[in-house]
């Protein structure tokens, strides 16, 4: 059996065949379809929840040496009325932004994945919202050239004296501008009736110190007491490994979606760890433990409730499912979980 | 700013209507029912609109599409484009065309096919069906050229045997068309 008659064999199996999908009367839904995505923004702007997705294994992966100022900014009372914040909270603090909207009615409703040289935060005036998200000065160049590829206008404007450029999204009242200071690169997009009312907004962005800065953050994500309580409620329906024991991250409050990452990604990396060593040893019912408590993890309620907000769990269940299913994550380029579960998942 | 995004509307037109059916039929032959193709198919060309930048020139885009609509595929991860009157309409114009798709019938190839893991099978299909060199399998792939050679090589020798393991015989004029419980019927039988 050549290789000929190999292709053909195979090809002597499609199910659809290329002459039949060319006569299919298509015209008015392909033209709309078309249409359709050219109206779109042409711009990849990924949802936050995507960048939650991108950004938590990471910044799991370095945890112990990056300050994740949701996690850290448990304070302790030297004084009633005074919080005096962790000197790592505060060395967060110190190497990030510190920008605050500084305009009657507005306060930050969210601030997500914070390190001294990323992070995002959200700030709203119940209205609007004005999304600010920081990187390190390297992405500048491609980040305007992309933001820049599907704006129908653009204008040169000042954030808090450095020189930025506006974009406004083809078509929309969608509108960021990219600035850089000397360390980080900087975009403030937010959604807004007019340029002008927008513009008002960017010119209430103020730089504050570090104090004033943590005190702004939301309390939602100040809960220095509540991490372990927390651990322990996610982990009710989640089977571990004999005598493994999740660390519950020091000196943390993440939110429940940051915490429940670092959670499920502690027993997660346990189980492939044993389902990886024992498959090399062909353990088969070790490694069989490991899937079928893996597998089990669709079901795990913490990942039920990430799911709305970011794609960890579906990071998570490609490998469960990988697991029982030959062993490669099909998603994006195979991989087998061997070899990619560590810095999928962020395992150390 | 005006001429850039007109050469990017008329590159993704181009694009687009070069590449619409073989699209919409490599998404038809991976999806059940088949209307999901819609949906793979405007997923793909949403992706490549965005990244336009990142689509290669000329014939090299075909498989750089095939391989978004397979990470698409392999992800299982369907946007919003559901929900889209476009989408709703090319999902009831493929509802028309494929009105009661029937169980495609199991044959001796089709199980063979099925034995192997989904990268060797995907790697014949591509090579099969959508008539794609290894060149073109390292694109859809996401490895090297060298290596989808020797990856197709693989997965031909694992079908050869996963055949002759199910009693395919290469006498048989009529390939890929006998159900696989009449064929090993028939070896059962001793009709071979």
């Amino acid at each position: 059996m050549d290789e000929d008659t190999l292709d053909r064999l195979v090809a002597s199996i499609w199910p659809v065949a290329d002459a039949d999908v060319a006569h299919l009367d298509l015209a008015a839904s392909e033209a709309d379809l078309l249409e359709g995505i050219m109206s779109t923004d042409a711009i990849e702007r990924p949802p936050l929840v995507a960048m939650r997705a991108r950004l938590v294994p990471r910044l799991i992966s370095i945890a112990a040496a990056v300050a994740v100022l949701v996690g850290v900014l448990s304070y302790r009372s030297a004084q009633p009325g005074h919080p005096a914040y962790s000197a790592e909270l505060i060395a967060v603090a110190d190497a990030a932004p510190r920008l605050l909207v500084d305009a009657p009615g507005w306060s930050v409703s969210r601030a997500d994945e914070l390190s001294g040289s990323n992070g995002e935060m959200t700030f709203t005036d119940r209205t609007h919202e004005l999304e600010l998200h920081w990187a390190p000065t390297a992405a500048s160049p491609s980040l305007a050239q992309d933001r820049g590829a599907s704006a129908d206008r653009t204008a040169t404007v000042s954030v808090l004296g450095h020189p930025g450029t506006l974009f406004r999204y083809a078509g929309t009242t969608s509108y960021t501008t990219i600035w850089s200071d000397e360390t980080h690169t900087l975009e403030a997009r937010g959604d807004f009736e007019t340029e002008a009312a927008y513009r008002t907004v960017l010119d209430h962005i103020k730089s504050v110190d570090s104090e004033a800065w943590l005190s702004a953050m939301p309390p939602s994500v100040i809960k220095p007491a509540a991490t372990t309580a927390a651990v322990n409620e996610m982990l009710k329906d989640v089977p571990q490994p004999e005598g493994f024991h999740v660390t519950v991250p020091s000196a943390t409050v993440h939110d429940r979606y940051q915490l429940g990452a670092a959670v499920t990604g502690q027993v997660a990396c346990r189980w492939i760890g044993d389902w990886v060593a024992a498959d090399a040893i062909g353990d088969h019912a070790a490694a069989a433990r490991a899937a079928d408590a893996m597998a089990t993890s669709h079901h795990w309620a913490i990942l039920q409730e990430m799911k709305r907000d970011g794609a960890f769990p579906r990071v998570l269940w490609e490998y469960a499912d990988a697991m029982t299913a030959g062993g490669m994550v099909m998603g994006g380029k195979p991989l087998t979980v061997a070899e990619s579960y560590k810095a999928s998942l962020g395992c150390d | 700013m005006v001429h850039q995004v007109s050469a990017a509307e008329d590159r993704f037109r181009e694009l687009f209507e070069s590449n619409f059916r073989p699209l919409l039929a490599y998404a038809l032959r991976r999806t059940e029912p088949r209307e999901e193709a819609a949906d793979v198919v405007a997923e793909t060309f949403l992706v490549a609109w965005r990244r336009l930048d990142d689509v290669p020139e000329g014939a090299a885009a075909r498989p750089w599409l095939f391989g978004v609509a397979r990470r698409i595929l392999s992800n299982q991860v369907r946007g919003q484009w559901r929900r889209s009157r476009l989408v709703d309409r090319l999902r009831g114009d493929l509802i028309m065309a494929y009105p009661a798709t029937p169980v495609t019938e199991a044959t001796v190839v089709g199980v063979a096919l099925n034995r192997l893991d989904e990268a060797d099978r995907e790697l014949l299909r591509l090579t099969a069906w959508e008539g794609l060199t290894p060149s073109d399998l390292a694109v859809v792939m996401d490895i090297p050229p060298g290596t989808a050679r020797s990856r197709l090589h693989r997965a031909r020798s694992r079908l050869r045997v996963e055949l002759l393991a199910l009693g395919w015989d290469e006498r048989l004029e009529v390939v890929g068309h006998v159900g696989v419980g009449e064929r090993l019927l028939a070896r059962d039988a001793g009709c071979d």
